[in-house]
């Protein structure tokens, strides 16, 4: 998650003293050495403020919420968040752990995943379309496998789109499902690296085999 | 497809209703296990590692701690071992002197420190969910905020 470096008077008026130092340094070099002498101190020092910063934003620590429990105590709410899939037997059986010897309560999420281009144009209709399918498909799945649920369509940030739904649903245990195809690539992790940092709550990155599934269902 | 880098609120307290408990404690998995049962008990929670040894907590600077301003109790687990720890201590008193400061100390730091955690609920190390539970039951009472 982003950290703004400049949230307060001081960081602000740290960043303004580092470039008055800094110009003052590649002013003296450029006077001492010519001008071309300071063309690699300016160098240097773009690199070392990009890179304090870059260490700063690494070393900060996240401050975690979390609402309270929904229900009784013999409850456990489950938040499924489903990105770019559908929930499969994998799924199921990580519902079943998470509320092992309790009544579980379960939402289905499906964030409205809108392409860049999408948004300029406005054309969000296909990712809407796109997302309720993926929705009614979950949810007929887990009614298959014997888990009542309900679900609803969510923001295009998925981090968003938990928080909405923890707004009312309280959940004791988020499920992110992507498919596994994306196990290594950048915005699943990102949703669950994301979500671990802002949500204290317990969180788990289920995969979901959707190239598999393709195939058997061509078959 | 990025997510959006503002797309949350940066306020700490987004839920609202509930009595908000913030739990300071450098051990995350403690931590998590604290507020897991302060959740459980009805209460919104947020958990803060603390300070990393090379950063320093916004609440003893200018900006303060917006989570820190906003609990209606405040759990501290940071101990008072270090400098650090003590300064953000302190610095809790003085800037949200009307909240409600459970603080897990050792015994050996009762001892230690009786003047800065004069005031304060102390509850000894290591408390169990359910122990910090009844103490942040008991503090929010008087306000009838007891769950």
């Amino acid at each position: 998650m982003a950290r703004n470096p400049f949230r307060s008077e001081a960081e602000a008026f740290r960043f303004v003293l580092m470039t008055v130092v800094a110009f003052a340094v590649i002013a003296l070099a450029s006077l001492l050495g010519g001008a071309w002498v300071g063309v690699p101190v300016w160098a240097v020092l773009t690199a070392a403020v990009a890179t304090f910063y870059a260490v700063r934003r690494r070393a900060a620590r996240e401050i975690r919420t979390a609402p309270p429990h929904v229900g009784s105590s013999g409850e456990r709410q489950i938040l499924v968040v489903v990105d770019g899939t559908t929930t499969d037997e994998t799924v199921v059986g990580a519902i079943e752990r998470a509320s092992t010897g309790y009544r579980k309560r379960v939402l289905v999420v499906c964030p409205v995943r809108v392409a860049q281009v999408d948004h300029w144009t406005s054309a969000i209709d296909g990712a809407r379309v796109q997302a309720q399918r993926y929705l009614d498909e979950s949810l007929a799945r887990l009614r298959g496998a014997g888990i009542e649920a309900r679900g609803e369509i969510g923001d295009e940030d998925p981090l968003r789109a938990i928080e909405d739904a923890l707004r009312t649903f309280g959940a004791d245990t988020i499920l992110v499902v992507t498919p596994s195809e994306e196990l290594e690539r950048g915005p699943a992790r990102d949703v669950v690296v994301g979500a671990r940092a802002r949500f204290a709550l317990p969180i788990a990155h289920v995969f979901v085999d959707a190239g598999a599934r393709a195939a058997a269902a061509r078959e | 497809m990025r997510l959006r880098e503002t797309g949350l609120s940066p306020q700490p307290w987004t839920w609202i209703g509930s009595p908000r408990v913030l739990i300071e404690h450098a051990d995350e998995t403690k931590g998590m296990s604290l507020a897991a049962a302060v959740r459980q008990a009805g209460y919104t929670v947020a958990v803060c590692p603390g300070p990393a040894q090379s950063e320093r907590c916004p609440l003893t600077g200018d900006e303060g701690c917006e989570a820190a301003h906003g609990a209606d109790v405040i759990v501290t687990s940071l101990g008072l071992g270090t400098r650090q720890s003590r300064e953000v201590f302190e610095a809790l008193r003085t800037r949200c002197p009307r909240t409600p400061l459970v603080v897990e100390v050792t015994r050996e730091e009762t001892e230690e420190w009786p003047d800065l955690l004069q005031g304060c609920e102390v509850v000894i190390s290591p408390v169990t969910p359910d122990a910090l539970v009844a103490t942040v039951r008991g503090v929010l009472a008087p306000r009838g905020q007891g769950g």
